[in-house]
């Protein structure tokens, strides 16, 4: 037991700690657990919010993807910051209609939208086929944490279920209330650390970020642009589209937006956020840091970068502190989607196929799913050997189908109907799917379309796909009877 | 919105959000270059800075310009019993301080935001 673990440890049982601190004084019905009985404020929203932006994903993707990839790692600033510009105007509307409606899940404000129970079932599905990679990087992060930080005494599939098993018990024990509190001590930690090292390790290894990025540039010149091949500037454009556009369609981001008491919490929000997002900056320096230290790394194994540099230039009871930021950035996020999933799986899943079932009888399923999806991410982990930010993307191509079906009811409810909204959502998803089984690409599927055609992100052709199906069949089927109650999406005005 | 005649809100804050949507396209034709280095960084890499900045930028003046975020409706039941009621209390109070006044006599504005909670 080094330093490291001791660190570790402490951390973990604080995390415990204030999870069923937390739970104190609240009646922990199934609102409660999942949303927060509706009632946080646009601080507490911030730091949920902030807290799904802060994951693993941030602290050792963003780091290992600039490591391995170089400038095509600035995506990833530039999707949130265009995100945030588009919550502005999409959040609102989505919790004004939830909250009219009672829905605590996205599913249920899909069909309430299209007033379609099968799109409800339907969008239930692709929510949890999505979550489950974005599950497994959390995974994928404490278990590679754990193992490193523990100096090679636990083996990386011991880690991963000591991980796993973390996370269930503190998600079953204190729900949305527990990732609340512990996601402002999280957000703490894991700035200053990412500041620290993002600043420390170019001054330490390199004298300096402006050193640093001159003796990258005359190592690997263009590695901090984008190349003209692969992940070049087309790619960049449509993953950055792909990826603006599904961040806040994940079912965990879609329950935060369902915590706000206000609607112009999220206004706020997108003022404050995109400097929060700076900080995914200073990974991406430490990653840089690590390009000419730490070489050789490929594949999966990116995600080491920042990890292995640290222990290369700290003492263990810093890499115990570095460990601890991270391992809450996987817990704190992964028990938000724990609570999406299993909460969706209870209620648009297990509900309508069991009608008869009362609200004690799903708080019970949603807390048994936790485990359960737990076991799937766990097994998923141990047997795949893709980087973060490439599991990531999987998910990001799935989850932003359901973009078009959302953004037509928003935006021009005429264009879109249940049957279309529901079969642009199969074949998108389907396409994807089909691409992530066969490891299909554009340029397989597609060998004679130019060079550009390419080098597009998947997701974005499943999307083009999606759009152009729901659009025809909704002109083919449009709905019958009285359109679906779409009132309160429209900001009330004086009349 | 635009089906009420009495009330014509101005939307044209709206626009504003095309700015970074812009820079980011940019970003990727002309900005992508690694050479001159600004303050140390890569050119793309600044440039990208440079947007997040922009975005904060523009984020606070349509905040500030779109008129659903006037008076104090919603500001009101923000004041909570956690830490954030002092904070999220100041905030609102200081810019909807700071924007009433300013189009004061547009009746409409104030009375979308009555509205509005």
């Amino acid at each position: 037991m080094n330093a490291a673990t001791v660190i570790l440890l402490l951390t973990l049982a604080f995390a415990l700690w204030t999870g069923l601190r937390a739970r104190r004084g609240v009646t922990m019905d199934l609102a409660q657990w999942s949303v927060g009985g509706r009632g946080f404020s646009a601080l507490l929203v911030f730091v949920l919010m902030a807290g799904e932006l802060y994951t693993t994903f941030t602290f050792l993707g963003a780091s290992g993807y600039a490591y391995g990839h170089g400038g095509a790692a600035l995506y990833i600033l530039v999707y949130t910051c265009l995100a945030f510009v588009m919550s502005y105007w999409l959040l609102p509307p989505i919790w004004r209609f939830a909250k009219r409606h009672g829905a605590m899940t996205q599913p249920e404000v899909f069909a309430r939208l299209y007033d379609s129970p099968a799109l409800g079932l339907l969008v239930a599905v692709v929510a949890l086929l999505a979550l489950v990679p974005y599950l497994v990087v959390q995974m994928k992060g404490l278990g590679l944490i754990v193992e490193l930080t523990s100096y090679g005494t636990l083996s990386p599939a011991t880690a991963v279920w000591i991980g796993a098993s973390v996370m269930t018990v503190y998600v079953m024990l204190s729900g949305i209330h527990g990732s609340a509190l512990t996601a402002v001590v999280k957000d703490v930690l894991v700035l200053l650390v990412c500041v620290f090292l993002g600043l420390y390790l170019p001054y330490h290894h390199h004298g300096g970020l402006g050193p640093m990025f001159e003796r990258i540039e005359a190592a690997r010149p263009g590695f901090l642009a984008l190349p003209a091949e692969g992940r070049n500037a087309v790619w960049f454009s449509s993953t950055v589209a792909l990826s603006a556009l599904g961040m806040y369609l994940w079912p965990h981001a879609f329950s935060a937006v369902f915590t706000a008491r206000s609607e112009r919490s999220f206004r706020k929000n997108a003022v404050v956020m995109p400097l929060y997002a700076l900080v995914m900056l200073f990974s991406m320096f430490a990653g840089f840091a690590a390009v000419l230290e730490v070489p050789g790394l490929s594949g999966g194994q990116i995600d080491l970068a920042l990890l292995k540099l640290s222990l290369k230039t700290f003492d263990p009871w810093f890499v115990g502190v570095i460990g601890a930021a991270g391992m809450l950035t996987a817990l704190v996020p992964g028990s938000i989607m724990l609570i999406s999933a299993s909460t969706l799986l209870a209620r648009n899943l297990y509900r309508p196929l069991f009608p008869r079932s009362d609200d004690a009888r799903l708080a019970v399923v949603s807390r048994l799913a936790a485990p359960l999806l737990t076991l799937v991410a766990v097994l998923l982990t141990l047997g795949g050997g893709s980087s973060i930010v490439a599991l990531l993307l999987m998910g990001f191509g799935i989850v932003t189908q359901l973009a078009p079906a959302l953004l037509a009811a928003l935006v021009a409810p005429r264009l879109a109907s249940r049957h279309g909204a529901i079969a642009g959502l199969l074949v998108g998803v389907g396409f994807v799917a089909f691409t992530v089984v066969t490891g299909a690409t554009t340029r397989t599927l597609l060998p004679a379309a130019p060079g550009w055609v390419h080098d597009l992100n998947i997701g974005i052709v499943g999307l083009a796909l999606n759009l152009v199906v729901m659009l025809g069949v909704s002109r083919l089927a449009p709905a019958r009877g009285a359109p679906s109650p779409r009132v309160p999406l429209r900001r009330p005005v004086s009349r | 919105m635009s089906d009420t005649p009495l009330a014509p809100p101005s939307r044209r804050h709206r626009w504003l959000a095309l700015l970074p949507v812009l820079h980011a396209l940019a970003g990727v034709t002309v900005a992508n270059r690694v050479q001159p280095f600004v303050l140390g960084l890569p050119f793309f890499m600044a440039w990208t800075i440079a947007g997040m900045l922009l975005t904060a930028l523009v984020m606070a003046a349509i905040y500030r310009l779109d008129p659903a975020n006037r008076g104090d409706t919603e500001a009101a039941p923000d004041l909570g019993d956690d830490v954030s009621g002092n904070i999220s209390g100041n905030i609102s109070g200081n810019i909807s301080e700071h924007i009433s006044g300013h189009r004061s006599g547009n009746g409409s504005a104030s009375a979308q935001a009555g509205s509005d909670a």
